[in-house]
């Protein structure tokens, strides 16, 4: 009786041992914002599943949780054709995600869709970036002159708020990484333009997309830009501001807390590409487009 | 013969090549940096000087004198001058009487002693003083006489500030007319001038009997040229080369008031200008608003004085708008569309703009200062849209969007260093869309500097 005691003893140690090692402990409740945006948007049902456990640690999350991003965002100041600021993203979460698609697909106006596409490139995943390429591929029609149409201004941005969500989403990887090519656009694009843009309209959506790509810091945005750049003189002339532009936002992509860039006044994004340009990388890449342009 | 040459010398003459260029090099520099120098020469700077071009002063004063009766003395000044260097034309002219008592018991006393400037200048003395005769005549040692400049209605006071039976009369009359000199590059092209004017009311001393200080006039019911002052006591006129009659008037009636004047010009910031040669294919030349110079010389919002108390509040004195002695000159650059390489119409990255290297390309390049191009639009940055982009030291972009002279002079205050102030959208230095007209302290000292 008493080796069958110590053989069940054993054996339930044994148990124990193997449940501890198979399942570590919880994750803590309180979600480092710089672990947020390895999240996918995939993972955001499982966040929500997740919400009473953490209500008994902090209660602070759930209680946002329950207050819907439309109430939160209606106590801010929000202009829906302008980047919304850092008052904003203090306000986001991982689980805002279908609501910002849905407010998202709630304006018919793309340059009403500029502040909610921000907010996407905080947390957003595949979901957002479906939403912002579906809206890019569908686009037919005219625009106009670009000084006079801001939907055509927030198209070409799109590409480049896709750059962030990149990083947590395949769909928008694939399509940076195909929409990088003048090629694609002459295949998918099916709007037009005045005609004095006309002729170079694919090539500001590829050096879009390049940028985006950038600033979402992936490796292959850098292998691109290398390669590009070998390309000879005539080849790579129209390129030379977009190439720079990409190495300046790839820069931007491994300093700490980058996510920021978009949640900046614009004050501080001139101050800051200013900056970029007066510094040894950016006076390198002046130098190789002065050289490129025949600027003396 | 140089053994060392190549064989393959070439068959023309290098030397006349390298030369030819050369000269054509030097010759296109010299072009350049004159036609360059052209818009620079033209600031020269401009001045002003002002004095009293007349100045009348009689004033009459019988003030009790207890140990010997009554002194009546009457002070005429009239001095005329027509010019900044002090080349007056006039007299001065005092008349000393002394009351019957005094009379008796001293002997008469009544004289008068006068100084003329007129060519040639002298000095005579006569009457009597205790009886005796003072005539004196001689050429005269000018007195240093150093009157205000003061404006008085005919003002007669009777006064017996004693009760005591001892009335004594104050009488005056004062003119004083202010000349102004503006030397000016632009001859008949008035341009601006900043006066200031400070005026204080004066009235009799109870006690001394003398013209004395009383109360500040308010600036506003002071006038030049008939512009109002504002709070400071300033206003902005614009003026041709010349001479001016710049005497300041008060609305409101005060018997005698001395005043003070200054005046400086304003500054003027020249700026030159090119454009994208896509503009040719578009109808030309994009344009220039307000016929080539755009002022800040209106007061927007009534400003407070600078020296009001309730300025040591950061916000107020960031709120409140004052007006600018500053104007912005255009003039097209010799070359006045884009030089290769910003030229191309094929490649127009430098008219639609949309990338920043572009934009920060195009701004260092030396050829303008103002740069217009189509559009800027850099899908990264975040404006909605950039009417234009200026920072210091030297360069300015407007874009043809950008026809409001507001903006002109938004691009301006970034060229000179300004900052974005987007607490209220009337401010000049509104960073969205379309900007105010209002500057405040900190951005006017930036304009005027």
């Amino acid at each position: 009786m008493k080796r069958i005691f110590i053989l069940l003893l054993l054996v339930g140690m044994a148990v124990v041992g193997w449940f501890t090692f198979r399942h570590p402990p919880e994750p803590s409740p309180v979600v480092s914002v710089d672990k947020a945006p390895q999240e996918s948007g995939i993972t955001t049902e499982v966040s929500r599943v997740n919400e009473p456990q953490k209500t008994l640690v902090n209660p602070s999350p759930a209680t946002n949780a329950r207050i819907t991003l439309k109430e939160r965002l209606s106590k801010v100041d929000l202009n829906k054709t302008r980047y919304p600021g850092m008052a904003v993203a203090e306000l986001l979460q991982p689980q805002d995600e279908d609501e910002l698609v849905d407010l998202f697909h709630e304006e018919s106006l793309i340059r009403n869709r500029v502040a909610y596409m921000v907010m996407m490139t905080r947390h957003g995943g595949d979901k957002s970036a479906q939403a912002m390429i579906d809206m890019v591929k569908s686009q037919k029609g005219f625009f106009k002159d670009p000084p006079n149409d801001y939907d055509h201004e927030a198209l070409h941005r799109t590409l480049f708020f896709l750059g962030p969500i990149a990083v947590r989403s395949d769909i928008a990887r694939q399509f940076l990484r195909d929409a990088c090519e003048i090629e694609y656009w002459k295949l998918h694009r099916q709007y037009s333009v005045v005609e004095r843009v006309e002729p170079h309209e694919d090539r500001y959506l590829a050096a879009d997309a390049l940028t985006g790509l950038a600033l979402s810091g992936l490796p292959e945005a850098m292998e691109l830009i290398t390669a590009m750049k070998q390309w000879d003189r005539d080849r790579v002339d129209p390129w030379a501001g977009a190439l720079s532009d990409a190495a300046k936002f790839f820069d931007y992509s491994k300093e700490p807390d980058h996510w920021k860039y978009l949640f900046l006044t614009d004050d501080e994004r001139m101050k800051k590409m200013e900056n970029w340009h007066e510094s040894s990388a950016g006076k390198e890449w002046g130098a190789w487009y002065d050289k490129i342009r025949g600027i003396e | 013969m140089n053994t060392h040459l190549p064989a393959n010398l070439p068959t023309c003459q290098p030397a006349n090549l390298r030369f030819g260029r050369i000269s054509r090099q030097i010759l296109g520099s010299l072009l350049l940096i004159f036609w360059a120098a052209f818009p620079l020469a033209a600031q020269v700077p401009r001045q002003v000087s002002y004095w009293a071009s007349r100045q009348y002063f009689d004033r009459q004063n019988s003030a009790s004198d207890p140990s010997a009766g009554v002194t009546v003395v009457k002070e005429v000044f009239d001095s005329s001058q027509y010019n900044v260097n002090f080349d007056p034309n006039g007299s001065y002219t005092v008349t000393t009487s002394k009351d019957d008592s005094w009379n008796r018991d001293y002997g008469t006393t009544i004289y008068t002693d006068q100084w003329w400037w007129t060519n040639p200048t002298g000095r005579r003395k006569n009457g009597l003083w205790g009886g005796k005769d003072v005539s004196l005549q001689d050429p005269g040692i000018m007195p240093n006489i150093e009157l205000p400049w003061a404006k008085a209605n005919t003002v007669t006071v009777w006064e017996d500030p004693n009760r005591m039976g001892d009335f004594r009369i104050i009488q005056l009359v004062a003119e004083t007319n202010i000349r102004l000199r503006h030397v000016s590059a632009y001859g008949a092209q008035a341009r601006g001038i900043r006066v200031s004017v400070t005026a204080v009311e004066m009235r009799i001393s109870e006690y001394t009997g003398l013209w004395e200080p009383f109360a500040s006039i308010p600036p506003a019911q002071i006038s030049v040229r008939g512009k109002a002052l504002d709070q400071n006591g300033q206003t902005i006129i614009t003026l041709p080369a010349g001479d001016h009659d710049l005497t300041p008037k008060v609305s409101q009636f005060y018997p005698y008031y001395i005043f003070t004047f200054d005046a400086a010009p304003t500054k003027d910031h020249h700026r030159t200008r090119s454009y994208h040669p896509y503009f040719s294919t578009m109808g030309g030349d994009p344009g220039v608003p307000d016929n080539r110079r755009i002022d800040l010389f209106s007061d927007p919002d009534s400003s407070m004085s600078d020296a009001d108390s309730m300025l040591v509040t950061l916000s107020v004195r960031n709120f409140d708008a004052v007006p600018v002695g500053a104007e912005l000159f255009i003039y097209d650059y010799p070359f006045l569309m884009f030089p290769p390489p910003f030229h191309s119409i094929y490649k127009p990255n430098y008219f639609d703009i949309t990338s920043s290297t572009d934009l920060i390309k195009l701004y260092n390049a030396s050829f303008s200062q103002i740069k217009q191009v189509n559009s800027i639009k850099l899908w990264d940055q975040g404006g909605l849209e950039m009417l234009g982009y200026g920072r210091p030291p030297n360069i300015t972009l407007t874009t043809m969007v950008a026809r409001s002279p507001k903006a002109w002079m938004h691009e301006l205050g970034h060229n000179l260093g300004l900052e974005n102030r987007n607490d209220y959208g009337g401010n000049l230095m509104y960073g969205y869309g379309e900007v105010g007209g209002e500057v405040n302290r900190s951005e006017r000292n930036a304009f005027e500097r």
